[in-house]
């Protein structure tokens, strides 16, 4: 799974611990997302979805497609 | 002295941490330094001829309260910390604060009346009164540890946690058979209380390892 969670991040001048802290999460949590080695669960990409406002597709990407 | 602490505070969170650890150790050492020194001379009913031998406690002992003190501040999460990480260091103090009795409680379960021979896994027999007492204790400490920690935890950690418990299973689902069948073989010894147990906190080190690199790689 691929995503734009850096690109949005960066966006918005927040750092991975200001993105976990509104997500409620660690900052390992915000890394391990950003760089492909964790999937967040369901609850918690519909959480980033509303952060940013944008449907989920739009963050995140099925890397085989 | 503050302006120490806050030399300490103004590191990185790695090393702020590191030196927490180092003196919360150091903190320790020198609060059982000074109650083994108490201890000698009650049991002796005298002072010791030699004076620095009776300063040493009350040296040691607010020296090991202060490091203990700094320790704790340090490791504390700043002010800006997320509500995520105070939740998560409020657990982990809670579950130190908890199990720290606990394992007083087991060091001293031992009928030995020589201090340096105090060990929480020791085999000798104790009283069922005291041993009925203990498990209970035992097991309702972790039962509550891991439901706080469960409680507290993001997906993330509890996807690492669930993997370093997953690998620790299998290592004993692999290392205990296979341990049995060289048992019979005659290639190794039997596999004793003391052994399996042995066995288990390998097993711990396993989900120590794995949860560690799943979380912070």
């Amino acid at each position: 799974m691929r995503n734009k969670l850096r690109v949005l991040r960066a966006e918005r001048s927040w750092s991975q611990a200001d993105l976990g802290a509104q997500l409620d999460v660690s900052r390992q949590a915000v890394n391990a997302i950003e760089t492909g080695k964790y999937d967040p669960s369901l609850p918690l990409a519909f959480k980033i979805a509303r952060l940013f406002e944008l449907p989920i597709e739009e963050i995140f990407h099925d890397s085989n497609v | 002295m503050t302006r120490m602490f806050d030399a300490l505070a103004e590191r990185s969170g790695p090393q702020r941490v590191a030196i927490a650890i180092l003196l919360s150790v150091a903190g320790l050492f020198l609060l059982g330094l000074a109650a083994g020194v108490v201890a000698a001379m009650i049991t002796k009913g005298h002072l010791p001829s030699r004076g620095w031998v009776v300063a040493l406690p009350v040296v040691a002992a607010p020296l090991g309260a202060l490091s203990l003190w700094t320790s704790w501040r340090l490791a504390a999460p700043p002010n800006s910390a997320s509500g995520y990480e105070k939740r998560y260091w409020r657990m982990w103090m809670l579950v130190t604060a908890l199990g720290i009795p606990v394992g007083a409680a087991l060091a001293f379960s031992t009928r030995s009346d020589d201090l340096a021979s105090l060990n929480p896994f020791g085999t000798e027999p104790i009283a069922a009164p005291i041993a009925i007492l203990l498990a209970v204790l035992v097991t309702g400490f972790f039962s509550v540890a891991v439901a706080l920690y469960h409680r507290t935890i993001d997906d993330h950690e509890e996807r690492a946690y669930l993997w370093g418990s997953q690998l620790a299973y299998y290592f004993l689902v692999l290392a205990l058979p296979a341990w049995w069948l060289l048992e019979r073989g005659g290639i190794v010894g039997p596999v004793t209380t003391t052994a399996a147990f042995v066995a288990i906190l390998i097993s711990f080190l396993v989900q120590a390892i794995v949860w560690a690199w799943l979380k912070f790689r």
